[in-house]
């Protein structure tokens, strides 16, 4: 690019750019494109669809590739060349990696995690996953789209494949081992009247009858197919009584008729139901 | 004061239905009356210490003093109302 100065002249405003173009013309300016005189950086695309594995030179703002490979390649980023340079790779039929060219120092890619490396691989089928990348001036700094998959599941911050659990999600709960997790789908501890003391996803609790409640659900459970966990109610000097699924009413999804009971199986009113509904 | 929801049973009986606390930040008690009454039930939403009184004597309250009747889906709908 030339350089664009007006030397000798007033400050002048108000100039467009075809005005500026004459200035030029006229041998005040020194000649430049009209993009450059206003100093508006050209919006051009590079867009490339490799067929093997390649150097990708970015050479234009935005560099978008599109791989259309009959087998995984590797595609090696050269060094951008201006601040906000984008590369843009998306992923295709086969495996695509994504390099630096260099395997250590700068250029390095660095993740929104704070994260750094030097390749990227989108896996085989991922056709929507792409890594953007910014040049720096220095590195490449990267953001990821679409299932970004990690291989043991350990970043808390990552997307999962179906069926994975993040790891730190069981180190929240204390979970250890490979069984898996079932949570809770609703809870309640109620008193002998009904009255609800605390609740999850519970939108009331009805008193039939002595010993016989019915606890409704506010967002109904997956089916009627769930295990409802009750416990037992010891009174001192009574004796021991048990909460538990009544036989009244079938389980619903949005309902669950419940009742306290003692051995004999007679309605008693306890002080503390407590149920959780597991599915 | 808190409130409660009251129907009468086929059998007579006065059933008495506690919102949550966790529903009734998102939905009216009338929303929730409407749900968790069987189909068809009139019901009615009285002060809870007037419970006893109610329970006691199933036929206090009569079926004109009805506030609503129960809905047909036992889910909410999507904006809460019906």
């Amino acid at each position: 690019m030339g350089n664009v100065t007006i030397p000798q002249l007033p400050a002048v405003t108000g100039l467009t750019g075809n005005e500026l173009v004459v200035l030029a013309q006229l041998g005040v300016m020194k000649s430049a494109s009209i993009s450059e005189i206003l100093g508006l950086t050209p919006t051009t695309v590079q867009g490339l669809s490799p067929t093997a594995a390649s150097v990708i030179i970015p050479s234009a703002p935005s560099t978008i590739v599109v791989p259309k490979v009959t087998g995984a390649i590797t595609l090696t980023i050269n060094p951008g060349t201006t601040l906000g340079q984008r590369v843009l790779v998306y992923g295709g039929a086969y495996a695509i990696t994504v390099q630096s060219n260099v395997s250590s120092d700068s250029p390095e890619f660095i993740y929104t995690d704070g994260s750094t490396g030097y390749s990227w691989t989108i896996p085989a089928s991922a056709y929507t996953q792409y890594i953007s990348m910014i040049w720096d001036g220095g590195n490449w700094r990267c953001t990821t789209s679409g299932q970004t998959i990690v291989a043991a599941a350990t970043q808390s911050n990552a997307a999962l494949q179906l069926g994975q659990v993040n790891a730190s999600v069981l180190s929240i709960l204390n979970a250890t081992g490979a069984a898996p997790v079932y949570a809770c789908r609703a809870w309640v501890l109620f008193d002998s009247t009904g009255a609800v003391k605390a609740s999850g996803n519970v939108s009331s609790v009805t008193k039939n009858s002595t010993g016989d409640y019915t606890v409704n659900f506010i967002t109904a459970l997956p089916d009627a197919n769930y295990s409802t966990v009750s416990n037992n109610y010891r009174i001192e000097g009574t004796g021991m009584y048990f909460a538990a699924r009544n036989n009244l009413a079938a389980q619903t999804a949005g309902s669950c008729r419940v009742a306290s009971i003692d051995y004999q199986g007679s309605f008693h009113d306890i002080a503390e139901n407590h149920y959780a509904f597991f599915r | 004061m808190s409130q409660v929801i009251i129907y009468r049973q086929d059998n007579g009986a006065v059933a008495a239905v506690h919102p949550t606390d966790e529903a009734l930040t998102v939905y009216a008690i009338d929303a929730i009356a409407r749900k968790d009454v069987p189909f068809g039930k009139q019901y009615k939403i009285i002060d809870a210490e007037e419970l006893p009184t109610y329970l006691s004597m199933p036929n206090a309250w009569s079926i004109d003093d009805a506030d609503g009747l129960g809905a047909e889906s036992d889910v909410f709908p999507p904006d809460g109302n019906y």
